[in-house]
């Protein structure tokens, strides 16, 4: 027993002792194993995932002699962007579709992308017509989801407010914001149980998920007009001096570049077999 | 902050608050400016679709591009007062269709002030190339070219940054100073940009952990640097320079102290036979002295004392004693070993080998005094408790 006890508490000591000493040594030497031969490996499998999609944001300091800033560098980006925006947590497209959704139509993916962070994907996605378009949009917080006045104040800068625009609906006479509880507790319950469902199953659920979705988006034209745009931008509190530049004709001029050669698609959402790639936030 | 530069007095927090708030007053005429939507360097409106945080995608690597430009930091950067298409050449039509990488080498049509020719980095490149991470000779390139760092890979965009100093707070000198400029000088700004062109250079803009993070993030791939022929820098991390890093013990020396002293640059890392090297054997004294510099650290160096070794024994010191079997087969023919044996003299092989013997005593002594100590405490109480017992009955 009591030499039990004495090999057990000399292995204790050694392993906190001098054991990483050993390891390190004996690491190392492997790891110079005929070198000037090896290629660097490709990043696999997890490892990939972790380089890819996680990594792809890092903390930079900046040391700015009175103070340290810390700010989200995306990597490989030259530009200090820091960008500032809160999670959109209330969206519940983007737990699909990610927050930078457009990926397919070359042209406009940009564009869309960026709007996207500060329109709700409905907005655009969704045409309400007749009895339902109530013409009533508003803005939600990215971060409570919360309706909140419109952030959009003389000189804060276009596109960098923590909130989104979102249309209402009017469901049996009432009022009601389109993003309602019961469509965002329906996705979630579907991302919850989706591994154990049927294809049918699966492919149904979609179909009422984009219930809404139109086939053809709102395009840029549709806000981007002098009269009768599908945005109250008035009551969305914009200025008439920034109304004017984003209805004013060298906007016009820079959409009809992009638009020209583009013949619009018709999206047939919930009915492909073809699954958006999945991106994280 | 740059531990070095932190010679300062005690009230420290109260002089940091004082800066903070300064500095926000400095960088008031630039929030001024910007405030009515329109910025002083985007003459070609770039940033009407530029500022939009979300402006980006996933592209076909599936890595995401963000082609968002924050314009309070643009133009507060150090290449804040150049166009969007003085580097981004070719960027003019709408939609984008001819898109390059970015040259850092591109005439920028600034006026450099002291040749009065167009500015661009060409010099530093070329200085870059031919140093010990360039790739200078295209009949002779390196092998693994790939794993040398470019210029975005150590730099960013920085921020400029004004002067916190000896002299009193960064705003009041800024103040002083200015004011004494702005008589001749008449436009506010362009008398600014240049006082901040100057103070940024004025320190370093790395703490010490930022330098050591950017240079370890290659150096410590011991894979990597084997294929270059170099030890991982956990020869570095086995020293007392080390550990003074470590323990942010201040002014402690980083990778940059030794490696670019006063008279050297970043940009022109020389190996160490290279005589133009700041660790070649004929420039060690000055580097260990750095007389000239604001932090001289061993001010009576001899050429004895600089020509010890600095790093600790690592792979190559193991390849050349304990040889290639214990390595790997054909490790002998490859450029590790062929440095390992260029590098390590006799005295150096003798030196390794005393210290192994010395570390294995001790790893072999420790144990035992302890194991030893611990069986005859045990012991000692196992025979306290029996005699207690034995008493009490
Ligand atoms: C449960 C995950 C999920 C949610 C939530 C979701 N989508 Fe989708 N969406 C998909 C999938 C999967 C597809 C691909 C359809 C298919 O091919 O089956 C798709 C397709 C689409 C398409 C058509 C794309 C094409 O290539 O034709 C649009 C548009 C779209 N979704 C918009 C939306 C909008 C707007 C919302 C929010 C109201 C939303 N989606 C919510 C999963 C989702
Ligand atoms: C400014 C309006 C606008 C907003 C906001 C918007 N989209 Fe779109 N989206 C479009 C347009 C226009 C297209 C059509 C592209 C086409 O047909 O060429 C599109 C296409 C798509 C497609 C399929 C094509 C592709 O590019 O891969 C998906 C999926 C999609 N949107 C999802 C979303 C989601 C999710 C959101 C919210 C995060 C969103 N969109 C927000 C306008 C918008
Ligand atoms: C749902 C309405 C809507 C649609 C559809 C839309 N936009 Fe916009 N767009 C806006 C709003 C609102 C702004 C102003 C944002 C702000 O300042 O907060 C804007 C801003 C812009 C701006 C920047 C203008 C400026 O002065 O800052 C550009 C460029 C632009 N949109 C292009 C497009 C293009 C291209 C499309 C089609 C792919 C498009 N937009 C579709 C609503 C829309």
């Amino acid at each position: 027993m009591l030499l039990g006890l004495t090999v057990v508490w000399t292995v204790m000591i050694w392993n906190l002792t001098f054991a990483h000493l050993y390891k390190g040594d004996s690491h190392e030497v492997q790891t110079a194993k005929d070198p000037g031969r090896e290629q660097p490996k490709p990043v696999e499998g997890k490892a990939a995932f972790q380089k890819q999609i996680l990594d792809s944001e890092k903390t930079v300091k900046l040391y700015l002699g009175y103070q340290v800033l810390e700010q989200k560098q995306l990597l490989g980006h030259f530009h200090i962007v820091d960008i500032q925006l809160k999670p959109d947590t209330r969206n519940y497209c983007i737990s699909c579709h990610g927050d930078i959704p457009h990926d397919k139509f070359k042209d406009l993916r940009a564009f869309g992308n960026m709007h996207a962070s500060f329109i709700a994907c409905q907005t655009c996605h969704i045409r309400l017509e007749g009895d339902q378009a109530t013409h009533i949009f508003k803005w939600y917080d990215r971060a409570t989801g919360q309706i909140v006045p419109s952030p959009v104040k003389d000189g804060a800068l276009p596109g960098t407010y923590n909130a989104k625009i979102i249309p209402f609906e009017r469901v049996d006479g009432a009022l009601q914001r389109i993003d309602s509880q019961a469509r965002i507790d329906f996705a979630a319950e579907y991302r919850k149980q989706e591994q154990s469902l049927s294809e049918v199953q699966k492919s149904k659920a979609k179909k009422i998920i984009h219930q809404q979705v139109s086939k053809q988006p709102y395009m840029c034209e549709s806000c981007h007009v002098q009269q009768g745009s599908l945005l109250p931008f008035e009551e969305l509190g914009y200025s008439k001096q920034r109304i004017d530049a984003f209805v004013g004709t060298e906007v016009i001029g820079m959409i009809k570049n992009y638009t020209q050669f583009y013949l619009p698609h018709i999206l047939e959402p919930g009915i492909g077999s073809h699954e958006p790639e999945k991106k994280v936030q | 902050m740059r531990m070095r530069d932190t010679r300062r007095s005690g009230s420290y927090a109260a002089f940091k608050i004082m800066l903070a708030l300064l500095a926000a007053a400095l960088a008031f005429p630039l929030t001024a400016f910007s405030a009515g939507g329109e910025i002083r360097t985007d003459t070609e409106n770039c940033l009407i679709c530029h500022r939009y945080p979300g402006m980006g995608r996933f592209d076909e690597a599936g890595v995401k591009r963000i082609y968002y430009i924050n314009e309070m930091k643009f133009a507060n950067s150090v290449h804040g007062k150049l166009k969007c298409t003085n580097c981004h050449v070719g960027l003019d039509k709408i939609p984008h269709t001819d898109i390059r990488k970015v040259d850092c080498t591109t005439q920028c049509h600034l006026k450099e002030p002291s040749t009065e020719r167009e500015f661009s980095h060409t010099n530093m490149v070329e200085k870059y190339n031919h140093s010990v991470h360039g790739n200078s000779d295209p009949n002779n390139p390196k092998p693994f070219p790939e794993d040398l760092p470019t210029c975005t890979y150590c730099h960013d965009n920085s921020i400029r940054s004004p002067l916190e100093g000896v002299w009193g707070t960064s705003q009041a000198l800024a103040n002083e100073t200015l004011s004494r400029c702005v008589g001749c000088h008449t436009k506010d700004h362009w008398a600014q940009n240049y006082y901040l062109h100057v103070t940024h250079r004025m320190r370093h803009l790395r703490s010490q952990a930022e330098i050591i993070k950017l240079c370890t993030s290659c150096h410590e791939d011991s894979e990597k640097m084997s294929r270059h022929g170099l030890d991982s820098i956990a020869t570095f991390k086995d020293t007392f320079h080390w550990n003074l890093v470590k323990f942010k013990v201040k002014d402690a020396p980083d990778c940059i102290s030794c490696h670019v002293p006063i008279g050297f640059t970043t940009h022109d890392i020389r190996p160490k036979y290279d005589q133009a090297s700041s660790v070649n054997k004929r420039n060690r004294v000055n580097t260990c002295s750095n007389q000239g510099g604001i932090q001289s650290c061993h001010p009576g160096a001899t050429d004895d004392f600089a020509g010890g070794r600095v790093h600790a024994y690592g792979t190559k010191a193991q390849l050349v004693v304990d040889g290639a079997q214990s390595i790997a087969v054909e490790a002998d023919e490859s450029l590790l070993s062929e440095r390992a044996r260029r590098d390590m003299s006799e005295r150096e092989i003798m030196n390794f080998k005393i210290l192994s013997y010395i570390r294995l005593f001790y790893k072999i002594l420790i144990p035992m005094v302890i194991g030893f100590m611990v069986c005859h405490q045990t012991l000692d109480l196992l025979a306290t408790l029996r005699k207690n017992r034995h008493n009490s009955h």
